[in-house]
């Protein structure tokens, strides 16, 4: 009966390891499946038990484990002990970073958690520990982290304040600039009113409003208070931004500072007025001057030129009525007083003739250079009388002009060409149209006397005479006049002459011209 | 009356533009009567009859009025006006011989109701010549206004 007692003992001890052994099958296969590495340690901080995965992790076989310090498998064999004996301590542990080191030195991050074991008794036996490898986690972990200081960086590096508004019109975020701006740090910032911070909180609340209700902003004009006073001119730019689920949850707000713009704006502003005030008071200064010759010429015109005809005709007088009693050198003389007093009464004529024709307002109109021409040629007939000319005249365009100065431009050259071929037996007098960058230049050119190019810069000053008084009459002014009527057109004038050869004079008249037959409904030309 | 029988009324206030003026007038021998006002307010009491020419009728005016522009106390343009814009004196041919060849002056003259715009030149055979042709055509060609022409309506 014993042996049967016995027998039955044995079969139920063998049943029950049987069941044990069939328990601990299971659970081990349990802790093998697990991918993630499990250890048991006892109190004293030695391995009683590992998995598979346990042995990956580590590089090491179950046999070489068993028995050796827990702590030993880790960067931080500290932290580690720590971790394990807090376990016992507090019954278990969760989410307890740690670094398994392999016995190659490679590093696996893993998340703990460990709980206590206890036998039948309830006495705690050991920890059992899994670690979840965390690698993976953690490269994410560390590129979202980048990602974040890189726009973080983005956002600190921008010059201009930024900031995030919630929709109660509470600031978010902000950086640098946006302290520097306000003088205020994050932290002052942080949770307060947007509007707060602006000269016109009421515009800037109006500013975000807006955004949130449409969208968006641009260049929405603010002034940013320092908390020192000073203001800072700025132009909004500002977004929603969402969740992930399409919902507005903030905006985002971007500052350009306008002062500089501002302040270029205002520098441009004072050199306009500056320009301005000094354009207006140059004009004041021409104008009074431009008076003061008007009263100049007004006086040398009725001042001057009566006691030169009252010279002349009591000189007249004089010689008519007393020429009997006179000896001839005193009827010399006052022939010469009377010479001098004539060419004095031209010079005053012709200068008086120049500063009219430089006050004179242009009365442009399409005029025909050849009907000009021809009108100068006849009002010259007095001086031909008597001399052989040939007069090669070319065709001439239309041109807008004021006709009667542009006469008198004629005039003059001509009266000049007939002046000086006065020694040639016969004159040839040239008057014809060049083109020159596509512009018309019209020349008088003629064979007379001409003139040294040495002094061509000196033919068109008044006063500037290359001939002496008895071989050529003139009083210098003519082609002072031509110059001063032409640029009075926008064109210009020169010449080319060659002693004893002949003379060209060339003027352009700016202003626009039209070709012969073309429309006459030309633009007025330029005054 | 002397005064009927002006033909000319020369204001110049010049003695020298006097002198050789009225020379050549007289040269040419076109006018027996010149009245001479020295200055505008001479000339004007002159052609409305007042002060010393109480005596004067409107109807007896010169058959010229030659009329420097530069005077004293009243200038010509001043003296062309009220000639001008009163109906006794308006018909008055006045022509003004001055020094002056300023646009404005002329444009002034002619707006001003001016019979004709004479500039001295300072030449004298000029100035002779043109004062005998200025006596020729008032004195002689030109048609005077008749009294009636002198009427307030």
């Amino acid at each position: 009966m014993k042996e049967e007692t016995t027998s039955t003992h044995t079969i139920e001890r063998h049943l029950a390891d049987e069941a044990a052994r069939q328990t601990g099958v299971y659970n081990r296969s349990l802790i093998e499946a697990s991918l993630d590495p499990l250890f048991t340690i006892a109190p004293n901080g030695k391995i009683t038990d590992v998995n598979n995965a346990a042995e990956k992790v580590t590089g090491l076989s179950r046999e070489q484990l068993i028995g050796t310090d827990f702590a030993d498998y880790f960067t931080d064999p500290g932290r580690a002990r720590a971790g394990y004996e807090q376990v016992f301590r507090e019954g278990l542990v969760q989410d307890y970073g740690l670094e398994i080191r392999r016995c190659d030195g490679h590093v696996t991050p893993v998340l703990y958690s460990a709980a206590v074991y206890r036998d039948d008794a309830g006495q705690v036996i050991g920890v059992c520990a899994t670690a979840r490898d965390v690698t993976e986690l953690k490269r994410a972990v560390e590129a979202v982290r980048r990602a974040s200081a890189y726009n973080r960086s983005l956002l600190e590096a921008s010059l201009d304040p930024l900031l995030t508004i919630n929709p109660d019109g509470k600031i978010t975020d902000v950086n640098k600039a946006a302290e520097k701006v306000t003088g205020l740090s994050r932290q002052q910032l942080m949770g307060t009113d947007f509007a707060d911070y602006f000269s016109d909180p009421g515009k800037a609340r109006a500013g975000y409003e807006q955004v949130f209700r449409e969208g968006l902003i641009k260049d929405y004009e603010l002034e940013i208070r320092h908390r020192d006073g000073y203001v800072t001119p700025v132009l909004y730019n500002a977004a929603v931004y969402r969740d992930e689920a399409g919902e507005v949850i903030g905006v985002f707000a971007a500052a350009r500072h306008i002062s500089e713009r501002k302040r270029a704006e205002e520098v441009i502003r004072k050199l306009n007025q500056e320009i301005d005030e000094r354009v207006r008071r140059h004009t004041a200064e021409l104008e009074a001057t431009n008076k003061n010759l008007e009263a100049f010429t007004y006086s040398v015109s009725h001042d001057l030129r009566s006691p030169l005809r009252h010279i002349d005709g009591f000189s007249k007088l004089l010689l008519e009525e007393y020429s009997v009693d006179l000896p001839e050198d005193a009827r010399r003389y006052l022939s010469r007083i009377r010479d001098g007093t004539r060419r004095m009464g031209m010079m005053v004529d012709d200068l008086l003739n120049l500063t009219r024709v430089g006050r004179k307002e242009l009365s442009m109109q399409l005029t025909g250079l050849s009907s000009l021409l021809e009108e100068a040629i006849r009002d010259l007939k007095p001086e031909m009388a008597g001399r052989e000319i040939e007069w090669r005249i070319g065709k001439l365009p239309f041109v807008e002009c004021d006709p009667a100065l542009v006469k008198q431009v004629f005039a003059n050259l001509l009266s000049n060409a007939l002046k000086f071929t006065r020694l040639r037996e016969r004159a040839v007098i040239e008057v014809g149209e060049t083109r020159q960058d596509g512009r018309a230049v019209i020349f008088v050119r003629d064979n007379g006397v001409g003139f040294s190019m040495k002094y061509v810069d000196k033919l068109f000053g008044v006063f500037q005479r290359l001939h002496r008084p008895e071989d050529f009459e003139g009083t210098g002014i003519g082609l002072a006049t031509v110059q001063r009527i032409v640029h009075k057109h926008g064109g210009r004038t020169w010449a080319e002459g060659e002693l004893n050869k002949g003379a060209t004079f060339y003027f352009t008249l700016e202003a626009v011209e039209s070709r012969p037959g073309e429309s006459n409904s030309l633009p007025r030309g330029a005054a | 009356m002397i005064s009927q029988d002006v033909e000319i009324l020369l204001v110049e206030d010049n003695p020298d533009d006097l002198e050789l003026t009225l020379h050549a007038l007289r040269q040419e021998r076109l006018a027996n009567h010149i009245e001479v006002a020295r200055d505008g307010e001479e000339a004007l009491d002159f052609l409305f009859c007042r002060g010393p020419w109480v005596q004067r009728s409107f109807e007896q005016a010169p058959r010229i009025v030659l009329l420097d522009l530069k005077l004293p106390k009243v200038d010509g343009m001043e003296v062309l006006r009220e000639i001008k814009k009163d109906p006794r004196t308006k018909a008055i041919p006045v022509v003004i011989l001055t020094a002056s060849r300023e646009e404005s002056d002329t444009v002034n003259g002619y707006h001003l109701g001016a019979n004709g715009y004479v500039q001295k030149p300072v030449d004298f055979d000029s100035f002779r010549n043109l004062v005998k042709q200025l006596g020729l055509y008032w004195l002689v060609v030109n048609e005077p206004p008749p009294p009636a022409a002198f009427h307030a309506k």
